[in-house]
């Protein structure tokens, strides 16, 4: 949940709609631009990046390593929709307000689904981790573009589609009746 | 939209699977007292040759502008939230 002290506001994560506060029914806006990758593979693309630093350190030992390797949700939660297994890893997202989820193992390699009148690309690489971010985007059906990784890759002919790399149990718990791509 | 400075409040996801009104912040359960993990709120920050970093530990990156910034997950673990600006552009990098 994140707080804002100033107006006292409070956004459940996974839903990213304020329920509490001056800002109450107020939505952040997610932002295309971020990828989670390995640092070597960040700073090969961005050179010039800049790196966060807390009190002279960069970087320290995974404290999250055993809940990530894990089959258990964060204290011991459990998924109530048993489409999938409680930590599943899902690539979520919302389109008009309607929630949808599609498994990491269906979209390694790259697919694509038909949601009403659009399309939408997924892909991860077989060698991904699984803090990788899953590359996502979508088109007007008519589009006509190509499930390829190189198209999806450069983000040619579709517009990135913002969601959620998490598990199963995490984002069904925050938005029910979510739809699921396989 | 104001410039928020946010933090997170640690709190168990909800349970039920369906939530209305003013109902829903009583839904949640409060796991840890407030400011109980601290977010990054002024943060620094140093260029890639003086970072020290695990080339295989995981980084959250983003671009805006034409500036690329680059944040620990490892890091992120301890704070949860960096309260950031790049240009006229205020966001929260969460994790």
């Amino acid at each position: 949940m994140l707080q804002d002290r100033e107006t006292d506001s409070y956004w459940p994560i996974m839903s990213g709609k304020s329920i509490h506060g001056e800002l109450a029914g107020t939505s952040m806006k997610e932002m295309t631009v971020n990828r989670k990758m390995t640092w070597s593979d960040w700073v090969s693309m961005h050179p010039e990046t800049l790196v966060l630093s807390v009190n002279g350190i960069e970087d320290q030992a995974d404290t999250y390593s055993h809940y990530f390797s894990s089959k258990r949700g964060f204290r011991n939660s459990r998924a109530k929709d048993r489409r999938l297994k409680t930590k599943t890893p899902i690539f979520a997202f919302r389109l008009k307000g309607k929630p949808y989820a599609v498994p990491y193992y269906e979209i390694v390699g790259g697919k694509q689904f038909n949601i009403g009148n659009r399309v939408a690309y997924f892909y991860r690489s077989p060698d991904q981790g699984l803090h990788d971010s899953t590359l996502a985007y979508i088109a007007d059906a008519d589009a006509a573009c190509l499930v390829e990784e190189s198209i999806i890759k450069s983000g040619e002919c579709a517009a990135p589609l913002t969601g959620f790399d998490t598990f199963w149990y995490n984002w069904s718990l925050n938005n029910a009746s979510t739809a699921l791509l396989d | 939209m104001k410039n928020m400075c946010l933090f997170l409040a640690a709190t168990m996801a909800i349970m039920s699977a369906s939530w209305s009104g003013a109902d829903e912040f009583s839904k949640y359960q409060q796991i840890l007292p407030r400011g109980q993990i601290a977010a990054v709120t002024k943060p620094h920050y140093v260029t890639a040759k003086r970072a020290v970093i695990a080339g295989d530990s995981y980084v959250l990156g983003i671009v805006v502008e034409g500036q690329a910034r680059a944040y620990s997950l490892n890091l992120l673990n301890n704070h949860e939230v960096v309260n950031d600006q790049i240009g006229d552009l205020p966001f929260a990098a969460v994790w």
